[in-house]
């Protein structure tokens, strides 16, 4: 079927039908300047051709998906932290060190400082800002209910605009509402997807390994899971002579938490207190590990591994997060492969550079007007 | 058609359970066993396969495969595929595959085919809605094949532990169960040469997950052949990453497996067969390993080498379990050195006619101290038997050679053949007295009296702590320089020489080859830092 409109992620319906349209309209655009950007004229930059906008260019009967997945524990945490205390620790101390697309929050009781709930997020911050343009009353009132009742208009909106690290989504303690650590966008998930669609060569043979591709596109973090992990099947699917691009709708997503190894206090099955709160079942975008006050134990009670679950970081280690990739004309591409990298000077993908592509899209809407 | 592609034609010697070692010289196989039966055959202990009618395989094993395909109506399936339906037709559904190959980076050319890539499969498969896998499936790429080695792992609740199958030669062999690792007859032999205690076993278990399809590296579709049907196998198209399978499969199989061997090994009170127990926390039973996170693209572009922390001491077990937390450098190799010194070793892969000039894809892989069996210090610490201080002072002896050291494992003709639990003084009280008394111990450099100085120690904590730090401090200096780093290789590859005397090493790709003889004396590290021969 074809795709007449990008659907909000996780197919959320916070707004109007004409705001959905200026979301569309956004996303198309984006999806737009990824395909075209060549960074001011360098040919192993772009454009990426194999990058398709699913609104201008309809798959074929081919067409398949993929979800690519990575863990939801930082690895530049892993890297620097000798035991599995250190790095729970420090993943739990800032939301800056949750930089896999997904970041958390952790509840604790105030008399006893045993967890009673995580929350997770992998909402793009885009979307927030976009909202609070659209809704801002919706904004709040979703604040309300996922975060805190106490939470006020004045806590997220300063000079009538949404300040995206309010007191209840800058921290690892008063709440996560959406993520913002720098790299963790909708807008560098959309460039880093185009950029690995360059199919790359040097010497005349191909670049197929994720570090030797991230190196050579400079399209993420290659420190991370997900950056050189992403580059890396898109790329694969690239090297299949198919056209790419991230499927509708296009997020960030939670795929899903094992309990392996896990033991409750009463035997109980420790999945059963994990709640998708936001998105679907498939597109989750939003998730809370909570044990119901009736069962008499908290979260700080279960035992992973062996350890009572003392950090947030414990349960990130078991959540998996995905995006999904979308091929079509499989074999058909006549685009010319790249031998060579981005020039150096290049710089690293402007990962945060989204952020004012959400006003350039809203600048013309009414809707942006009416609110202020 | 699938005998077309190199990977199809690699047979798995080493996967196959080594029933020559112990027939009888009259005994031939094919003559024992008769096609579509199932066979009791655990080496070391059995003479020759027993046949294993359906309702005593069903009365004595309770893992599903036992219970859901092998004892059941008709034939058991001899092919993976068939395998597969056939857990499908039991309603044990859900599956995630997972691909190891040592030579999974090498991508596919005409002049590469027969490059020995030792592509294995390893599916899980579980009920829907249960939290924990109970049947792990190892197999070659050949899913098809009756021949190619199939292996079957399946945890039984009952026995409390894991149950051992291969089909091999038209039929299926119970080689035993964990417990027989832990025999002295069946011990090292069939399965356990490799699942050395009885538990899952994953070599690279840690980040990079080496030789593994992981986040780190993917296996990707170049490897195979262009017109390989494995390419749209569901098995290899829905391959799962090797950090799922660490996270949620191995370690909470070995910890289930070391849980019940606490359980079911304690009477009234008492924890028995301790010494099975020390072994594994004086001796290296078996060894994961671990290599640095850096590829060796990422080398040849510049990154340095950041040593794995427990190629330097075991801090999975002195910092993770016992909570020590000295200010641990982590050494790292500036690039230039590392190169440097993998030429002067000159450092290879090769596999048969093939050679590539080059360290393994994750550069710097060595054995490390086996989760299994730091696993089994947390549970004896747990369980009150090892004190903190106990455990510290035991394990700081030779604390510079966390693997191979047959210096600490002297201590364990010290440890009695039971304890009390929940007692960890008057575990600690038997043991100090029992090295007390021995006459080494008045003996200045033995190993009870180098244990015996680290009892006396006073502010143990601060003590331990200072010396990791200044022997992580010293290794760091030896990194900054090819000569010195040259003895931190070298000994590195004398640990990888011990690794590769072990049944658990199957194949060469596995770790690099070097110009060091394997028949050299074997190294270690003197406190100092300084790399001498092995005493």
């Amino acid at each position: 079927m074809t795709l007449t409109r990008f659907d909000a992620p996780g197919f959320l319906t916070d707004w109007t039908e004409q705001a959905a349209s200026r979301w569309s309209d956004w996303i198309s655009r984006r999806l737009d300047e990824a395909r075209a950007n060549d960074n001011g004229g360098d040919p192993a930059y772009g454009p990426r051709p194999q990058f398709f906008n699913e609104l201008r260019s309809a798959p074929g009967p081919d067409a398949t998906t993929q979800d690519i997945d990575w863990p939801a524990f930082p690895r530049l945490v892993q890297l620097n932290s000798i035991t599995d205390r250190q790095r729970w620790r420090t993943a739990d101390s800032s939301r800056d060190q949750q930089d896999e697309y997904c970041e958390w929050s952790v509840t604790r009781d105030p008399e006893t400082d045993k967890i009673v709930r995580v929350t997770f997020t992998c909402e793009g911050p885009e979307y927030w800002q976009f909202l609070a343009t659209v809704a801002p009353a919706r904004v709040l009132a979703l604040y309300q209910e996922h975060v805190d009742p106490q939470v006020t208009k004045t806590d997220l909106f300063q000079a009538g605009q949404y300040v995206v690290r309010n007191r209840w989504n800058n921290s690892t303690t008063n709440g996560a509402m959406h993520l913002i650590q720098r790299a963790n966008t909708l807008g560098a998930e959309i460039e880093l997807a185009a950029a690995a669609t360059i199919v790359r060569t040097r010497n005349g043979t191909a670049i197929t390994e994720a570090q030797a591709l991230i190196a050579c596109g400079q399209y993420g973090e290659p420190q991370r899971h997900s950056d050189p992990h992403i580059g890396a099947l898109v790329n694969e699917l690239a090297r299949a002579d198919a056209d790419v691009t991230l499927a509708n709708p296009i997020g960030l997503y939670i795929a899903g938490l094992s309990v392996a190894g896990w033991v409750t206090p009463d035997g109980s099955n420790p999945a059963d207190y994990w709640t998708v709160t936001r998105g679907t079942k498939e597109k989750a975008l939003r998730a809370v590990y909570e044990v119901p006050a009736a069962k008499g134990f908290t979260v700080g009670d279960i035992a992973i591994a062996g350890y009572p679950v003392e950090f947030g970081a414990q349960i990130a280690d078991f959540i998996r997060i995905k995006l999904t990739g979308l091929a079509t004309r499989i074999g058909q591409s006549t685009v010319q492969t790249i031998d060579g990298c981005v020039r150096p000077d290049s710089g690293e993908v402007p990962q945060d550079a989204v952020l004012p592509g959400v006003e350039d899209v809203l600048t013309a809407s009414p809707l942006v007007a009416s609110h202020r | 058609m699938a005998d077309t592609f190199g990977r199809t034609r690699q047979m798995f010697p080493s996967r196959q359970y080594r029933y020559d070692f112990s027939f009888p010289a009259d005994v031939v196989m094919d003559a024992v066993v008769e096609p579509g039966g199932v066979f009791r055959y655990i080496l070391g202990r059995d003479t020759t396969p027993a046949l294993v009618a359906p309702d005593e395989g069903r009365a004595s094993l309770h893992d599903p495969f036992a219970q859901h395909v092998l004892f059941t109506d008709g034939a058991p399936p001899l092919s993976l595929r068939n395998l597969l339906e056939a857990l499908d037709a039991a309603g044990i559904t859900e599956q995630r595959s997972f691909v190891v190959a040592e030579g999974g980076q090498f991508p596919w050319t005409e002049a590469t085919d027969d490059l020995e890539r030792n592509f294995r499969l390893t599916l899980v498969r579980q009920r829907p809605g249960e939290a924990q896998p109970d049947l792990l499936l190892s197999a070659s790429t050949d899913l098809d094949s009756s021949e190619n080695f199939l292996q079957v792992i399946g945890w039984d609740a009952v026995a409390g532990a894991n149950q051992f199958y291969e089909r091999r030669d038209g039929v299926w062999m119970w080689a035993g169960s964990g417990w027989d690792a832990l025999r002295p007859d069946s011990r090292g032999h069939g399965p356990f040469d490799s699942h050395v205690n009885g538990a899952l076993n994953m070599k690279e278990l840690k980040l990079p997950w080496l030789h593994w399809h992981s986040p780190s590296a993917a296996i990707s579709d170049a490897v195979l052949a262009p017109t390989d049907p494995l390419r749209n196998e569901a098995v290899w198209v829905g391959r799962s990453l090797a950090d799922d399978f660490e996270r949620t499969v191995v370690r909470p199989s070995v910890d289930r497996w070391t849980e019940s061997r606490f359980t079911k090994l304690t009477r009234g009170g008492v924890l028995t067969h301790l010494p099975e127990f020390f072994r594994q926390v004086l001796g290296t039973s078996t060894v994961n390993l671990v290599s640095s996170p850096t590829s060796y693209a990422a080398l040849q572009g510049g990154a340095g080498v950041a040593l794995p922390p427990t190629f330097v001491v075991n801090v999975d077990a002195l910092l993770g379990v016992l909570g020590l937390e000295p200010a641990f450098t982590r050494p790292v190799v500036p690039a230039t050195v590392y190169r440097s010194v993998l030429s002067r070793f000159e450092v290879r892969l090769k596999a048969g006619r093939h050679e590539f000039e080059q360290d393994t894809h994750f550069v710097f892989v060595v054995p490390e101290p086996a989760f299994e069996d730091v696993q089994v210090l947390r549970m004896l610490r747990t369980t009150g038997i090892l004190s903190d201080r106990l455990a510290a002072a035991i394990l700081m002896v030779d604390f510079q050679n966390p693997v191979f050291s047959t210096r600490r494992m002297q201590l364990l003709r010290y440890v009695p053949d039971e304890a009390e639990r929940d007692a960890p003084t008057a575990f600690a009280t038997t043991f100090v007295s029992a090295v007390e008394s021995s006459a080494a111990a008045r003996t200045a450099g033995s190993v009870e009296h180098e244990f015996l100085a680290n009892w006396g120690i006073q502010a143990w904590v601060a003590e331990y702590q200072q010396r990791i730090e200044a022997f992580s401090t010293t290794l760091s200096s030896m990194c900054a320089g090819p000569d010195a780093f040259a003895h931190v290789m070298a000994l590195a590859e004398s640990r990888r020489r011990e690794f590769r005397r072990r049944k658990l090493a199957e194949f060469r790709l596995t770790t690099p080859s070097t110009n060091i003889k394997e028949s050299a004396p074997l190294l270690e590290f003197a406190p100092d830092g300084s790399v001498r021969p092995k005493k």
